[in-house]
């Protein structure tokens, strides 16, 4: 009897011990997921990529927290001055993708995010990176498309690649809006497995279709 | 969920959670620690966002615009604290959390990677897509005016190199063309040129398309790169390609085609293409009196291979075949002509493997080999000329730290060279041929003190089994940030040089030839605007000399040449229009040297005083055109004159240039085509690269002379590329 009990003390215990830490994890993450979709200043990103970091180095076999601190250090990038210091955030997130995907090489949602990294390469300096990185940001979407064919952010940012690419080179409205449409669908049908996956893009995918595709409707 | 039910039923285990829970509240409560104070860098300025934690655990914070910041934990225990943030070093520091308060102010270092750290830049110009804050991208080399997407003539839109028009190869600092050496991936490119007839200005033999990156160094280079007296031209060749792609190329002097097959790990290219002046000699009239306008035939093939996470195998190969006719003056007496007729055949392959072991050593090794024959018939007599060329190569660095970085290697070079020269006033033929293994050992290492200065320290020993001789180069370079985005960079180095295969075939007892360079450059860039000053000086030493009336007989050759080379190199870059930008080098050169068959010192026939080049884009994107302007100047160039017993006394008037290029962006048949036109001297002016006199005096005791210039006015170029 003694030794059941200390047995069942100790299952409990480390039970126990394992789902607080599980606890602590999602309800910490929920809650810097919620605040990642209110930052919009250098300091609330850089705030919260710390965060996010200080997550993923502990929670060394997870994505999402690397994911989210990626994702923090584009949005820099996106809302800092100065294409060295552009440059450098962007830098910083590519470390974040290239360990998850080292952990997970067929999440879809990794390459979403690399997409988007190079996207953010074209804008610091469309004219001399815009072919070569548009071309790398295809390969990445493709990839996304290819792991989970209704990842809704998949289309969404294929439809952004096309749209910014001359029609010459075989882009432009013509070609985007279909990709945003079909985005538009997957926003709508597509239930996140998780409640730490990305929901972001629909409002904005909605938006591109509107303002380059209204007229087709 | 099992656990949970379990936890409802047994009474006890419940009670036990109760005690543990308990116990764990009491414990937070009593043992909270709070870790204050505030991050600063050196010169003690706040450091915002820096991210600063316990390691292994959630608890940390971020420094606030202050550089404060304040960490609650409930830990206990020996910890280890974390300070991190981008531009800076990562740095630990362990300490005991006893509950309570801790202040602790902490002082950062910034990081060397960071992105304002000091490179050495002392004679390199770098293009590269990769790395941030150089000065030309690759595309710059295709869209140059007056370029023609041809590497050596976009470098000379470079300061420190010379307008050498009839050449159309690189001169540097007072160089002579072969003192320029041309790399591949680390390797050898012993013959870089077009061969050509005389006055003919060759092309790079290599596309700017095959390559991701380029230095051009115009002195003071790597201990890695060696049996170049002037300069190096480092060409790295782009990694996988990033889709399948297919190419046809329709222009007014030829054709060719291309295919890329990408699979997920490797790619293989192939490429061919014909070219063909005679339809556009035979509509544009030409000054030349070509009796066979060059055409020759090309192909091309390439592999890449990824091996394990970051290994890379590359192998480049090209073939081609050339020919043209000239009838051309002869240099025995002017008056009259010769026909000059040139065949030329080469072939360059490369292969190298490039690994990363573990996240220290780099290791790069290689192979390179050369053909090339050029059969050249003068009227009756005819020379033939066959190079062979081998070099392994191989070298590692070591990353020592973030700040130290080792690299040594070695490489083994063999040269065969053998001239058959047919005599047919004396129906007979001379033979003369070497073989040379010249094998090289370097080792070079770099630092770094606080992102603000760098040095890089190397030497270079090099023993050739023809000349039987060693030799012992030092390299050193150092830079120094004077300014956030200013820095001062200092080169020094010793350099080394075979003499010249024509030398070598008449007397294998000669040394190396010599130069040794000094430069102090200073370089600032700022809002996307690049200047950048450079003063050198250049010592010769061990040229070679001869006495061009016994040039078959080896005692006529000797290695007392010497000479100077100093100056000044100015480069601006405004880049910060966005859809337009321009740059403009110029150079001032005083140089004289003692070598060959001169009599005495004198500025070379290659040497401009002055040099300046105006290069202008302009990207519009209404019409999805870019333009392109280039205006060249180089002061008068000197000239033999045996009529003038002052050797090299006479210069000829100023050669002018104005180019004109025109790249459109478009859509044949669904497929994207790049339309490129140029015009090369625009204006129509005249030109005079030199004047040849007659070897011999005509009956009243006078030399005749033609003036050497270009083989027309203008050049016009039309090409269709279109990517299937």
């Amino acid at each position: 009897m003694k030794t059941t009990i200390i047995s069942l003390f100790l299952i409990m215990a480390t039970v126990f011990v394992y789902s607080q830490t599980e606890q602590d994890y999602m309800m910490i993450m929920v809650k810097q997921k919620k605040a990642f979709k209110m930052a919009q200043t250098e300091k609330d990103f850089q705030d919260l990529a710390n965060s996010f970091e200080r997550i993923a180095n502990t929670e060394t076999d997870k994505w999402h927290p690397l994911y989210y601190a990626a994702f923090c250090y584009i949005n820099l990038s996106f809302v800092s001055e100065g294409s060295d210091k552009k440059d450098s955030y962007l830098d910083k997130a590519q470390t974040f993708i290239d360990k998850a995907i080292e952990i997970y090489p067929e999440e879809s949602e990794l390459f979403v995010l690399q997409g988007l990294l190079y996207q953010g390469r074209i804008q610091i300096d469309p004219e001399t990176r815009g072919r070569n990185y548009s071309m790398k940001a295809g390969e990445a979407l493709n990839q996304a498309k290819k792991f989970n064919p209704d990842n809704p952010r998949a289309y969404y940012l294929l439809g952004m690649n096309v749209l910014h690419i001359p029609e010459a080179f075989g882009g432009g409205i013509k070609a985007a809006c279909p990709l945003f449409k079909t985005a538009m669908e997957k926003y709508r049908t597509t239930v996140p497995d998780h409640v730490l996956s990305p929901t972001w893009g629909g409002e904005q995918n909605q938006q591109q279709y509107a303002q380059n595709c209204g007229e087709e409707e | 969920m099992k656990t949970n039910t379990s936890l409802q039923t047994n009474n006890s285990t419940m009670k036990v959670k109760f005690i543990i829970l308990i116990l764990f509240y009491c414990q937070a409560v009593f043992s909270q620690t709070v870790i204050s104070g505030k991050v600063t860098d050196k010169k003690g300025e706040p450091i915002v966002g820096v991210n600063i934690y316990l390691k292994g655990t959630y608890d940390g914070a971020s420094t606030d615009a202050d550089g404060n910041y304040k960490i609650k934990t409930e830990l206990q225990g020996n910890q280890i604290l974390v300070v991190s943030c981008i531009g800076y070093k990562t740095c630990e520091k362990e300490m005991e959390v006893t509950g309570g308060s801790i202040f602790l102010d902490i002082v950062i270092k910034e990081s060397n990677s960071q992105l304002n750290a000091v490179v050495i830049t002392a004679g390199s110009f770098e293009a590269s897509d990769e790395k941030k804050s150089v000065i030309m991208k690759p595309l710059d080399i295709v869209t140059t005016a007056g370029g023609l997407a041809d590497i050596p003539s976009a470098i000379n839109t470079l300061p420190g190199t010379q307008m050498v028009g009839e050449e159309g190869k690189l001169f540097v600092r007072g160089g002579d063309s072969y003192e320029t050496r041309t790399f591949i991936d680390g390797m050898i490119v012993d013959k870089p040129y077009e061969s050509t007839t005389p006055d003919v200005p060759s092309r790079g033999r290599f596309s700017p398309f095959l390559f991701k990156g380029t230095i051009f160094s115009s002195g003071g280079y790597s201990a890695e790169y060696g049996q170049a007296l002037s300069s190096a031209l480092i060409l790295q060749t782009t990694d996988l390609p990033s889709e399948s792609v297919s190419g046809i190329s329709l222009m007014s002097v030829g054709v060719g085609a291309s295919h890329t097959q990408r699979w997920q790990k490797s790619s293989v290219s192939v490429s061919a293409d014909y070219f063909n002046l005679t339809p556009y000699f035979n509509l544009f009239k030409q000054d030349f009196d070509w009796q066979e306008a060059p055409k020759g035939i090309g192909g091309s093939l390439s592999f890449r291979q990824k091996t394990g996470k970051d290994g890379l195998i590359k192998f480049y190969s090209q073939v081609s075949h050339g020919k043209s006719k000239l009838r051309y003056p002869n240099y025995m007496d002017v008056a009259t002509t010769n026909d000059i007729n040139l065949n030329d055949d080469n072939g360059y392959f490369n292969a190298t493997y490039r690994d990363l072991y573990g996240k220290k050593w780099i290791s790069n090794g290689g192979v390179s080999y050369t053909f090339n024959v050029d059969d050249t018939k003068i009227e009756q007599d005819e020379i033939k000329e066959k190079t062979k060329s081998l070099q392994f190569k191989y070298n590692l660095a070591c990353l020592l730290s973030e700040d130290i970085k080792i690299k040594f290697g070695g490489d083994v070079w063999n040269r065969q060279f053998s001239q058959d020269y047919f005599d047919s006033k004396r129906n007979e033929n001379f033979f003369s041929d070497f073989t040379d293994n010249i094998s090289s050992v370097f080792v070079e290492a770099e630092f770094m003190i606080n992102g603000k200065f760098a040095a890089r320290v190397g030497g270079r020993a090099e023993y050739s089994s023809l000349l039987k001789e060693s030799n012992l180069s030092p390299r050193i370079s150092l830079a120094y940030k004077t300014g956030k985005k200013s820095q001062v960079s200092l080169a020094y180095g010793t350099f080394f040089q075979s003499p010249n295969d024509h030398y070598l075939e008449f007397n294998r007892d000669l040394s190396f030839e010599k130069a040794t360079h000094y430069i102090l450059n200073y370089q600032i860039i700022k809002n996307n605007r690049t200047f950048r000053i450079e003063v050198f000086y250049k010592d010769y030493k061990n040229l070679v000399k001869y006495d061009s009336l016994y040039l078959y007989d080896p005692s006529a050759y000797n290695n007392f040449g010497k000479g100077y080379a100093r100056g000044i190199d100015i480069f601006w870059r405004d880049n910060s229009f966005g859809n337009h930008d321009y740059w403009i080098s110029y150079s001032y050169i005083d140089t004289k040297r003692n070598y060959r068959d001169y009599p005495v010192s004198a500025t070379p026939t290659f040497v401009s005083n002055h040099n300046l080049s105006v290069v202008y884009k302009h990207y519009i994107s209404k019409i999805s055109s870019q333009i392109g302007m280039t205006y060249r100047f180089a002061s008068g160039r000197t000239y033999i004159n045996p009529n003038n017993p002052d050797f090299l006394s006479d210069k000829t008037k100023a050669y002018n240039d104005l180019s004109f290029n025109l790249s459109y962006l478009t859509n044949l048949w669904g497929n994207f085509t790049i339309v490129y036109f140029s015009v090369n001297n625009i204006l129509g002016l005249d030109n005079v690269f030199g004047y040849q006199y007659s070897l011999t005096p005509d009956s009243n005791g006078n030399y005749n002379s033609f003036a050497v210039t270009p083989g027309a006015k203008r050049f016009l170029f039309l090409g269709i590329f279109i990517s299937l």
